[in-house]
């Protein structure tokens, strides 16, 4: 009777594996994992600011470069100067004058903006013309793609703006993993 | 005798449980801190997403602005009149636009703490 009961619980005890004997001696600890998860994300070296030199653009035409009088003083009916509240002399440009008396004296009678421009070339190249054109609608052209590069440089930044304000400072995320030993 | 330890093996037993039960509690809540933080994270995310492109169509719209000054005058017949006057405005204009890009270009190199409104 003994050995049929011990070979019972014997067979019992197999057939229920280790869970029964778990239950049996009590319930275990859990432990608790928590994983933080943290996206280490380096901010690089921002570039220096851009810097940049101003071209000197000529707008040349056949029209006639004004050469006016040079200023004159105002005389009163005394014929004393007329001076100012600030201290001053009155002026004025007599609307006609000799071409000596003229703020150019140099310039002859029909100057134009293209003789003007001309000198200035012989000048700056030791007698000789030479220079690089652009028409209107070029100018127009490089003025629109300097717009276009200055558009792109915005709005990279504006990307550059985004990434920082969502990696930094920005809260530690965190999983949870439960564990039973 | 067999009661005495057969209490002791339950008291210990509700002992475990309990210490079980407020781990688990604990670690409820701090997962659920952990949903708020991606939440809010979400939400920054989604906000600066927007500052983004409200930023991009100010740039559009500045970039049109400017060149509709082309689209309004005919600058083949001022330059022609008045060159003088074209020559000083071109060479004002370039200065202002290079201005800018340098200032622009200033504003992201001196990028310091993030800026959400």
């Amino acid at each position: 009777m003994t050995a049929k009961l011990l070979a019972s619980l014997t067979l019992l005890t197999f057939l229920s594996g280790c869970s029964t004997l778990q239950n049996v001696f009590g319930s275990k600890e859990v432990e608790i994992i928590t994983k933080p998860i943290k996206i280490e994300i380096l901010q690089p070296t921002l570039p220096r600011p851009i810097e940049l030199d101003n071209p000197k653009w000529y707008v040349v035409s056949e029209a006639i470069v004004t050469n006016p009088c040079q200023k004159q003083m105002k005389l009163d009916e005394n014929g004393n100067h007329i001076v100012k509240e600030d201290g001053t002399h009155q002026t004025f440009r007599p609307k006609t004058c000799d071409l000596l008396e003229r703020d150019n004296p140099s310039w002859p009678v029909g100057y134009t903006y293209l003789d003007r421009f001309l000198d200035e070339m012989k000048k700056l190249n030791g007698g000789d013309v030479v220079f690089i054109a652009a028409t209107i609608g070029d100018y127009e052209l490089m003025s629109k793609n300097t717009q276009e590069l200055r558009r792109y440089i915005r709005e990279l930044g504006e990307v550059i703006v985004y990434y920082r304000n969502v990696t930094i400072d920005d809260e530690l995320a965190s999983g949870i993993q439960v564990e039973k030993k | 005798m067999v009661l005495s330890l057969g209490g002791y093996w339950l008291y210990s037993e509700n002992q475990t449980l309990k210490i079980n039960n407020s781990k688990l509690e604990g670690a409820v809540a701090e997962q659920k801190a952990a949903i708020v933080a991606i939440q809010e994270s979400f939400a920054k995310q989604g906000k600066s997403l927007q500052n983004l492109q409200r930023n991009y169509n100010q740039i559009e719209q500045e970039k049109d602005q400017y060149l509709a000054i082309f689209a309004k005058h005919n600058l083949d017949k001022l330059a022609l009149a008045k060159p003088g006057l074209i020559e000083l405005r071109i060479n004002n204009g370039t200065a202002t636009v290079f201005g800018d890009i340098e200032n622009d270009s200033k504003a992201i190199s001196e990028l310091d703490a993030p800026d959400v409104p």
